[in-house]
């Protein structure tokens, strides 16, 4: 088990910037949500990822294009963080044809094959045997691909959790499970619900290597991630990270958070990793990037806002597989 | 244990009869073998024996109801114990197994209704007709009514076989003109009776008994049906209310005597047939009413009656027309005449309203003149 | 041309697949051990000579991580042939079918496939509730989902090959009196029947039911085990003077509707015939069917003969009531009549 320290790293000022542009985007894109869901625009509720952005960040950036993400019902940061378009993404939210999904899916399916972001899975804990299920594919294709399964605290009690790392690690898989330990699954602490310390600590149970990692520094979410990327595609299996980190909004937006402390959330507040990134780069690239992020984010709103409703026959179709292979 | 009080199938060619009295009440001791209620078949009222001693209870039949032959109408309950729950009725709804009729098929063999799964209103609600939606549409685009259609399908709904049954009997069945009569006219029938030499017709019997061919008495006025109506207008008629309709095509009914009584099936195709076939289907057609074996469509389609008297029966039949026909004919044994030669007495029965539009006693003269002559006077 | 029993031809089935295309695979309890059974009911006996144990992989007691497993798979380019020891188990996978395999084409606006096939033993053979159901009817309510039943070795080995080839999660449900397996692993009462298979490639097409038996009295639909207690009820019937239509659907999702169609139309009389208890299941589906699309054709009320609804009992003597037997497919044709 690994406890990945922040300071002896050199980091490329390019690569960070870029870091921050996308946990940036993730930021503004889930602000934009809510205030739109607040408006009547978008029709569902929505799990944000506000103050989770460095995991989603600082794993998918040790990922080659074509790793496979499995994400869970609070999958914006994820997808966005894979490659998924802001622009399909809204529309998805909105509801318009030209979703990701189609509008058949919503926001806690979305997704884009094309970019290793697969449909996000909505019932918890139910992506590991999938991203089980993804890595044995990719073995015995030889693709050299590694998957990724998201699953928070609450999560990682799901049976299907445990079924999916047993296989992972006697079958040697290139698959990487990322539980986002955000302290509440719901309203409910963790405390209350895993038995050990850390999820983490559970690894050793099933064979394969645990690490912990302060999920809101997004370097060294990176870091530890590459280490398990390589270990995967090595051939050496399959490895368990522990990101800590924090909502800094509620479980979904019809949620008041009345289970946890004003203390404790200002407390995260201070861990925010953007602001702890932005420490880093001089106020003028901030500023800059900050306006890149604002007018990309009106770009996508306009364009799920011209988008076209589906027809209603749509709902008919694909069912069944109707493409080509 | 209880014991059911059940319609028995009395004295009656029907599936029906009406209870007109009940000997004892609800509730009231019943000796065994006293009478226990009364039940009116077409000929007179009958009392119906008490099966048990005990307690009358149950009893769903009121006076004046039409009841079905072997429904069960009450229980008889040894004293003492309690009123039996109400269980559903099982029995079959006639005598005698009936499969349903079919135009193409054989009939199948003697099948006992199964107690259906779902207990339907159709037995116990006579307002309202139960017909499957297939016979219902085949009716329909026949423009044909089934009220009145006898239900040969589970719960006793009127199915498909049923309706070709009525149809197949109208198919081909050509009106020569409707007459209305006055209803005045109507109750009672008009009779006249005549002797006939009958030296050819039992010379020409033998000679074709001679040559092997299986044929009796009663197949020769059969086969001379068509000949003798040509000269007997208006007599090949049916009857409904003061509405007489003359047929073109010759369907008789011939009376079959069973144990139960006259049945009268009819012979549906006469034009054509060869005497040996003819002769054929008569005999199949009596045995399968005689073996219970005939459907309610046999009977169905008539447009004459005749009644052939057996070689050892009566010397003269008057037979009454069978509902719905215009005439009847008797033809008694082949008998020695007072001059010595054989001689056979004809008898037409007709109803009053027929009679009151048809010149029967021309009918019966052209009738007499083709029996006498079987072979038109060759010889 | 050969004869062979069920478990054969489905053996023969997956060979021919495994040969074919390298992405097929199969995965599940038991199937690939040295010296071991191959599978539950001997289907997979013996492959892992010709293909090893990558491809013939024998997987932890974990429904879900075999459900989920075949999916992830699936959805990434291979075309896994999963199973289960006892349709039972189903039960236990059934996030990952109903909400992962049966959605995920939809959800992903039909840009993810999941061409899996998942095999499951379904009928009662005196081991117990929990090893005993015919489920179908759970799978068949799923859109999604495609489901097929082979009855014949002909068309094992046929809807086999269809199913991988489908680019679906297709289920199929085999009978365990009808495999024909052998040895150790035989079953009590088992019908086994043994039929024609030809030698190297052909298709059972999924959506094709096939009549077994013509006649022109009364339609009576079966699956599975009941086709045969189908056929001999109408053997039974025959000598009353009923000439029986017997129709096995083969696939039941998408089922064959035009042929029932076509045979009730004919006969106006249905009988349904399922070991699965009787509300709310299949047979009530196909008898809604026709009576919402036949229903002027209708001679006779709908008849379903099914399993009571009970968990399925033990004993024989208990068990004798619950599977459908011949005399009630008969007795439930004769009540189609007067």
């Amino acid at each position: 088990m690994t406890q990945a320290r922040p300071e002896a790293r050199q980091v490329d000022s390019t690569h960070v910037e870029s870091l921050y542009r996308e946990m940036l985007l993730i930021r503004r894109f889930e602000e934009r949500s809510n205030a739109l869901f607040l408006q009547g625009k978008i029709p569902s509720t929505l799990h944000l990822y506000i103050g989770q952005e460095a995991t989603a960040v600082g794993v998918c950036a040790a990922l080659r294009p074509d790793d496979i993400v499995f994400g869970t019902h609070r999958p914006h940061g994820h997808a966005l963080a894979k490659g998924v378009s802001p622009d399909t993404m809204m529309a998805e939210l909105y509801g318009k044809a030209t979703g990701c999904c189609k509008a058949k899916g919503g926001s806690m399916h979305v997704g884009d094959v094309a970019v290793g972001m697969m449909p996000a899975i909505a019932i918890v804990g139910a992506n590991a045997p999938l991203a089980v299920g993804s890595a044995l594919s990719a073995k015995m294709r030889r693709s050299g691909q590694v998957t990724v399964a998201f699953f928070g605290e609450g999560g990682s009690n799901e049976g299907a959790v445990h079924e999916a790392m047993n296989m992972a690690a006697i079958w040697r898989l290139p698959v990487i499970f990322v539980c986002e330990n955000n302290l509440y699954g719901a309203s409910t602490p963790v405390s209350q619900v895993v038995a050990v310390e850390n999820v983490a600590d559970r690894a050793a149970a099933y064979g394969m290597p645990g690490a912990i990692v302060d999920g809101n520094d997004v370097l060294v979410v990176e870091e530890v991630a590459r280490e398990a990327v390589e270990r995967a595609r090595r051939g050496d299996g399959p490895t368990l990270i522990e990101a800590k980190t924090y909502r800094l909004c509620g479980h979904s937006r019809s949620d008041a958070c009345g289970y946890r402390t004003r203390e404790e959330e200002a407390d995260w507040r201070d861990k925010d990793p953007l602001v702890r990134l932005g420490k880093v780069l001089a106020p003028g690239v901030v500023k800059r990037i900050e306006a890149e992020v604002e007018a990309r984010i009106d770009d996508c709103v306009a364009f799920a806002e011209a988008s076209p409703l589906p027809d209603p026959a749509d709902a008919l179709t694909d069912v069944y597989w109707e493409g080509s292979a | 244990m209880a014991v059911d009080v059940l319609v028995p199938p009395v004295g009656t060619n029907t599936d029906t009869l009406v209870l007109v009295a009940w000997h004892r009440r609800e509730g009231e001791r019943v000796e065994k073998d006293e009478p226990l209620f009364a039940v009116e078949t077409d000929k007179s009222v009958l009392d119906i024996e008490a099966p048990a001693s005990g307690i009358l209870r149950n009893v769903t039949a009121a006076e004046g109801d039409s009841v079905s032959v072997l429904a069960r109408v009450a229980r008889i309950v040894p004293e003492g114990e309690s009123e039996p729950a109400e269980a559903p009725e099982s029995a079959p709804r006639s005598s005698a197994p009936v499969p349903p009729a079919r135009s193409d098929a054989k009939a199948p063999a003697t099948r006992t209704p199964a107690a259906s799964p779902i207990v339907g209103p159709a037995t116990k609600d006579r307002n309202r007709i139960f017909i499957s939606p297939r016979a219902k549409t085949l009716a329909l685009g026949e423009q044909l009514p089934w009220e009145g259609i006898d239900g040969s399908g589970p719960e006793g709904a009127i199915v498909e076989a049923d309706i070709l049954a009525v149809l197949e009997e109208r198919a081909g069945r050509t009106l020569v003109e409707v007459l209305a009569v006055d209803a005045r006219t109507a109750g009672g029938w008009w009779s006249a009776s005549v002797d006939v030499d009958a030296t050819r017709f039992a010379a020409v019997l033998a000679t074709w008994r001679a040559a092997g061919l299986a044929i009796e008495p009663a197949d020769l006025p059969m086969a001379l049906m068509p000949r003798a109506l040509a000269g007997a207008p208006r007599i090949n008629a049916t009857i409904e209310g003061t509405d007489v309709s003359v047929w073109r095509e010759i369907r008789p009914a011939i009376g079959v005597e069973t144990d139960q009584g006259i049945r009268w099936p009819v012979l549906r195709e006469l034009e054509g047939r060869t005497p040996r076939l003819l002769a054929a289907a008569r005999r199949a057609l009596v045995d399968e009413v005689r073996e219970g074996r005939a459907a309610p469509s046999r009977f169905r389609g008539a447009t004459i009656a005749v009644m052939v008297a057996e070689p050892d029966g009566p010397d003269a039949l008057s037979p009454v027309p069978p509902p719905g026909v215009g005439a009847a004919l008797g033809v008694g044994r082949v008998r020695c005449g007072a001059s010595g030669s054989p001689t056979m007495r004809l008898t037409l029965v007709v109803d009053a309203r027929l009679a009151a539009v048809a010149p029967v006693q021309r009918a019966l003269g052209a009738i007499a003149s083709v029996l006498a002559e079987p072979l038109g006077g060759l010889g | 041309m050969a004869m062979m029993t069920i478990a054969e031809a489905l053996r023969e089935g997956i060979r021919e697949e495994m040969r074919r295309d390298s992405t097929v695979f199969c995965l599940g309890e038991d199937i690939g051990i040295p010296g071991g059974f191959g599978g539950a009911f001997t289907v997979t006996l013996g492959l892992s000579d010709e293909f090893g144990h990558e491809r013939i992989l024998d997987t932890p007691i974990s429904e879900i991580g075999i459900a989920g497993a075949a999916i992830g798979a699936a959805m990434t380019g291979m075309r896994p042939i999963a199973d289960v020891q006892y349709g039972d188990f189903l039960f236990c996978m059934m996030d990952q079918l109903a909400n992962q395999a049966a959605k995920m084409t939809y959800m992903s606006g039909g840009t993810v496939k999941v061409p899996m096939v998942m095999r499951a033993p379904v009928g009662s053979t005196r081991r117990g509730s929990q090893h005993a159901q015919s489920l179908e009817a759970f799978f068949t309510h799923i859109p999604g989902l495609k489901v097929v039943a082979p009855s014949t070795a002909y068309d094992a080995k046929g809807l086999l090959k269809a199913a991988v080839r489908d680019d679906n999660p297709v289920l199929i449900f085999e009978h365990k009196l009808l495999y024909g397996s052998k040895g150790g692993r035989s079953e009590q009462g088992a019908l086994s029947p043994v039929g024609e298979v030809p030698d190297g490639d052909y298709v059972v097409p999924i959506g094709k039911g096939i009549v077994r038996r013509a006649g022109k009295d009364v339609t009576i639909v079966g699956k599975l085990l009941t086709v045969y207690k189908a056929l001999e009820a109408a053997e039974l019937l025959a000598a009353e003077g009923i000439d029986c239509e017997v129709i096995d659907p083969r696939t039941l999702v998408p089922l064959d509707k035009e042929l029932i169609l076509e045979s009730v139309r004919k006969t106006g009389r249905l009988v349904v015939v399922e070991e699965d208890n009787r509300t709310h299941g299949w047979a009530a589906e196909i008898a809604a069917m026709v009576a919402e699309e036949a229903f002027f054709h209708l001679d006779a009320p709908v008849r379903r003969v099914s399993a009571p609804d009970i968990p399925p009992p033990f004993a024989p003597v208990l068990e004798a009531d619950y599977v459908p037997s011949a005399a009630r497919v008969a007795a439930a044709v004769r009540s189609c009549f007067g």
